[in-house]
Order: C-alpha cells, then sequence, then structure tokens
C-alpha cells in the first residue's frame, strides 16, 4: 500500500517536472520568436547598418522584406554586393596581372550577376513548392541579401587570399584556395536564404531549396569555367571552347600532371 | 608609471586566471586591453622565439625572437575581419574589435605560457650537444619534438580558455564551440602559410643563418605538403 502510494507520488512530480519543463520550453519559444519578429531595420538605413545587420540580426532583414518595406535596403545590399565582389576580382586578378587585373574583377561581377538571374527563375518556384507565400521581389531580395552576404564574406576573406597570391606559385593550388574560401561564404549566404525563407509566411520546409542550392551552386561553377580564364593568363578575353566544368578541371589536372612529371616539379604562373 | 607596471602586471594575473566573467568585461575597455595583450604577447613570443632559435646559433635566436611574435601578430591582423565576421554569423553578439581582443587574449595566453616555459628550454639546449658534433642531427631533431610538444600544450590550454569565455559570451556550448573550432581552423589556414614565408624559425643545420630565405614568397606551405606527400607516395 506505501510503495503504490510512493509510487503514485512520484508518478505525479514527474508529471509536474514534464509540465514545468514543457511550459518554459514553450515559453523560451516564444520569447525568441516575438524578439525576431520585433526585430526591424529602420526604413531609411545606410549601408553599415545594412552590413552590421546581415552579419548579427538577418533576420531583420528578413522582417523588413516580410513587411514589404525593402525597396532602399536591396538597393544597399545590390551595392554591397557589386562592390565586395569587384573588390575580391581585384585580388583574384592580382595573382596573373596584366589584363587579369581588369578582366578578373568584371568577370567575376558578372558571372555572379549571370548565375543569379539564371537561377532565379527557379528559386521562385522552388520558394512557392515548398509552401512560401511571397511575392517574386520578395524572393529577389532574399536572394541578393544571400549574395551580398557571401561577398561580403569574401571581402572578409581577401587579407588571406593576399597572401596566399603573392606566395603560391601553381594555379591549380590558388585555384583551391579560391574554391575553399567561396564555399564557406556561399555556405553562409545559402543559410541566410534558407533562414530568411523560413521566416516567410507559409514555408513549410527546405528540401525544394536545397535542390536549388545545388543547381545555383552548379551553375555558379560552370561559370567560372566558362567565362575562363579567371586567373591564369590568357591572350583572349573569352575562350570560344565548350567545357563543363569538372571535365575543365581534370583536364587541367592533367596537363598540370604531365608538366610537372617532365619537370620534376609543378607548374609554376609565370 | 610604477602604477601602470602594476596595471599590466594585474592584467597579466587577470589572463591567467582566465575568469571568463571578468575577461568578458574586458571586451568592453578594448583599445586599453588590446595594448596590454600585445605588450604581453611581444615578452612571451619574443622569449620563447629566442630559445627555439637558440640552438642552431645565437644571430637565428635573435631573429626569431622578432619573427615569432611578428607570426602571431600577422595571423591575428590578416584574421581579424573574417573571424569577426563569422563569430557574429555563428550567433555571438561581439563587436569586430571584441572578437579580435578574444583571438588575442587567448594567442596572448598561449606565449605567456611558452614564455614561461623559456628557462627550462634554455636549460634543455644547455644540455644538448652543441652544433657542429657528432649527435646534432639528433640534438635537432630532438629540439623539433619538444618544441612541437611546448606549443601543443600551450595551445590546448589557450584554446581551452577562450572556449569557456565564448561559452559565458555565447550562453550556449554549442555555438561557442562553432565559433572555437571556425577560428582554430581559419588561424592554422593563415598561421601555416605566414610561417612558411617567414620560416627559417628553427634553423636547418645544413643552411646558413637568414632573417628570411631567398624565396620567402616563393611557394606555399600546402604546396610543400603536397609535394612531400607526392614523394612519399609516388
Amino acid at each position: 500500500m506505501t510503495n503504490e502510494i510512493n509510487a503514485s507520488e512520484s508518478n505525479a512530480s514527474l508529471e509536474k517536472e514534464e509540465n514545468i519543463q514543457q511550459t518554459e520550453t514553450t515559453v523560451n519559444v516564444d520569447k525568441e520568436t516575438q524578439e525576431m519578429e520585433t526585430k526591424q531595420l529602420p526604413e531609411s538605413t545606410n549601408m553599415m547598418q545594412v552590413v552590421d545587420a546581415l552579419l548579427k540580426t538577418p533576420e531583420s532583414i528578413v522582417n523588413q522584406i516580410k513587411a514589404g518595406q525593402f525597396k532602399q535596403t536591396v538597393f544597399i545590399l545590390l551595392l554591397i554586393f557589386i562592390l565586395c565582389h569587384a573588390v575580391y576580382g581585384l585580388i583574384v586578378g592580382s595573382f596573373s596581372g596584366n589584363a587579369q587585373w581588369f578582366a578578373a574583377p568584371l568577370k567575376i561581377l558578372g558571372g555572379a550577376i549571370l548565375s543569379a538571374l539564371l537561377c532565379y527563375p527557379s528559386f521562385y518556384i522552388f520558394a512557392c513548392l515548398s509552401g512560401a507565400n511571397a511575392t517574386p521581389s520578395q524572393i529577389l531580395a532574399l536572394l541578393v541579401g544571400g549574395l551580398a552576404l557571401t561577398s561580403i564574406l569574401l571581402l572578409g576573406f581577401a587579407p588571406v587570399a593576399f597572401i596566399f597570391t603573392f606566395s603560391i606559385k601553381t594555379l591549380g593550388f590558388m585555384g583551391l584556395i579560391h574554391l575553399l574560401i567561396w564555399s564557406i561564404s556561399i555556405y553562409f549566404g545559402l543559410r541566410y536564404i534558407m533562414t530568411g525563407l523560413l521566416h516567410l509566411e507559409g514555408h513549410k520546409d527546405n528540401g525544394f531549396i536545397k535542390v536549388w542550392s545545388i543547381i545555383l551552386i552548379l551553375t555558379l561553377l560552370q561559370m567560372t569555367t566558362t567565362l575562363r580564364p579567371i586567373l591564369g593568363e590568357s591572350d583572349t578575353f573569352l575562350t570560344q571552347e565548350k567545357r563543363f566544368f569538372i571535365e575543365h578541371w581534370i583536364k587541367e589536372l592533367d596537363n598540370k600532371k604531365t608538366n610537372s612529371d617532365q619537370n620534376n616539379t609543378l607548374p609554376y604562373r609565370r | 608609471m610604477n602604477t601602470y607596471f602594476k596595471q599590466l602586471l594585474a592584467d597579466l594575473v587577470t589572463l591567467c586566471h582566465a575568469n571568463p566573467s571578468v575577461l568578458a568585461t574586458w571586451l568592453d575597455k578594448d583599445s586599453e586591453k588590446i595594448r596590454a595583450c600585445l605588450i604581453w604577447l611581444i615578452i612571451g613570443s619574443s622569449l620563447y622565439g629566442a630559445s627555439i632559435g637558440l640552438w642552431r646559433a645565437p644571430l637565428q635566436s635573435f631573429y626569431v625572437a622578432i619573427k615569432f611574435p611578428l607570426l602571431i601578430i600577422l595571423t591575428t591582423l590578416g584574421n581579424a575581419i573574417i573571424n569577426g565576421m563569422l563569430a557574429q554569423l555563428l550567433g555571438a553578439k561581439i563587436s569586430f574589435r571584441q572578437s579580435f581582443l578574444a583571438v588575442m587574449m587567448s594567442f596572448t595566453l598561449i606565449t605567456i605560457i611558452l614564455g614561461s616555459l623559456t628557462p627550462l628550454t634554455f636549460f634543455l639546449l644547455y644540455n644538448l650537444p652543441p652544433m657542429g658534433s657528432e649527435l646534432a642531427r639528433q640534438a635537432h631533431s630532438l629540439v623539433l619534438v619538444v618544441n612541437v610538444v611546448l606549443i601543443a600544450f600551450a595551445g590546448i590550454i589557450g584554446n581551452l580558455h577562450l572556449f569557456s569565455l565564448l561559452s559565458h559570451i555565447c550562453d550556449n556550448a554549442l555555438k561557442a564551440k562553432q565559433i572555437l573550432f571556425t577560428w582554430l581552423g581559419v588561424n592554422m589556414f593563415l598561421g601555416c602559410q605566414l610561417s612558411w614565408n617567414l620560416r627559417p624559425f628553427f634553423g636547418t643545420p645544413r643552411l646558413e643563418v637568414r632573417f628570411l630565405r631567398d624565396d620567402p614568397f616563393n611557394g606555399s606551405f600546402y604546396e610543400a605538403i603536397f609535394q612531400i606527400a607526392k614523394n612519399l607516395l609516388f
């Protein structure tokens, strides 16, 4: 009898604890959601405020997009995207020098814009497929935000890339370093886009957007091959020969392997 | 002046205590504390740097006493922007200057530990066969191994303290872990390359003593690793 009473008492206390925990979790979640919803950028913002918001409180930009008052912010995001890509392009171009000082920034910026334009329609459709109730302009604003964040990170890595540019001799290694830097940057850019979509009304899951992310990454990688040479030297601004980027990489590595086997060294840039 | 030195010493003690709640308050007095950290970083790393090169030659010791602080400062400065961005993106509510100071504090602690071990390394060097002797190769290898162990030990302690500081700032161990490993990765990535550019540190016995190699910007650490791996495998 005493055991039964003890057991029922312990069950009751367990249930009570569970209830308290559940209430606490609900309160915390509500608090977080409330905090996220209240964070919003002022209507007139400057570039530094937008950069700060992208890094620290991306939800404030998303809330602005959700509220439909994002014209000025998108304009600033676009400006950030162009400036940061151009600066990073200069660092890429400094590897080979000469005409690449101008060609690399132009190609990097142009390639990113072209890829974004190519992927924008599918982004809108995929966002709709995942349940988001958003206008095309809101989706465009999200895309521009993600790409702006990517470019800010590229700029953050610029001192690192700069040091490597003056030390690395081989094209392949320099390409790998830029690819690594770009991968980290695009990861955060895509993370912003996915988090942003989750805040939009009606969005259920990120499955379609994950597929779209792969499409965007493939497009951007292919663009680097289409607009080649970006890193190396060439007599012409663009190459006429059509190639898939993986084929291009394999071919380049094969060329280098043959060269290095002949010289018993790595191929040099100069 | 006396008060300044007393304060500097007090800062050293605070840094060694590594109480996260106290160190978190440092992040608000950034310029004052950046200066204190920089002074201790230079002292600790110069002392330790001197001990690294001493076995090779006194001149090498002098060169490394300059290059070792330079390596740490350049790594911290080179990654200052990206470290700040990554910390903010991963959810730490700290400014660029504050993240710079947090990384700087961790490096300072590491160099203070290394600096404090300098008398022991001097003693070790005193007991080693000198350059030019029959056992010089073994002595050089021992110098390398001992220094790797010391740097690893100091690095672990420094990063553990940085982790507790980050956990305190973020109120979340997972976020702190993410930020710590991201910073570690980025700092190692650039640090390895800069150490390649600023070589020699230990000084290869068969090469002459130099401040920098003839071609410090020719090649990279990663290319060298690739070449070594290629030679080993093929």
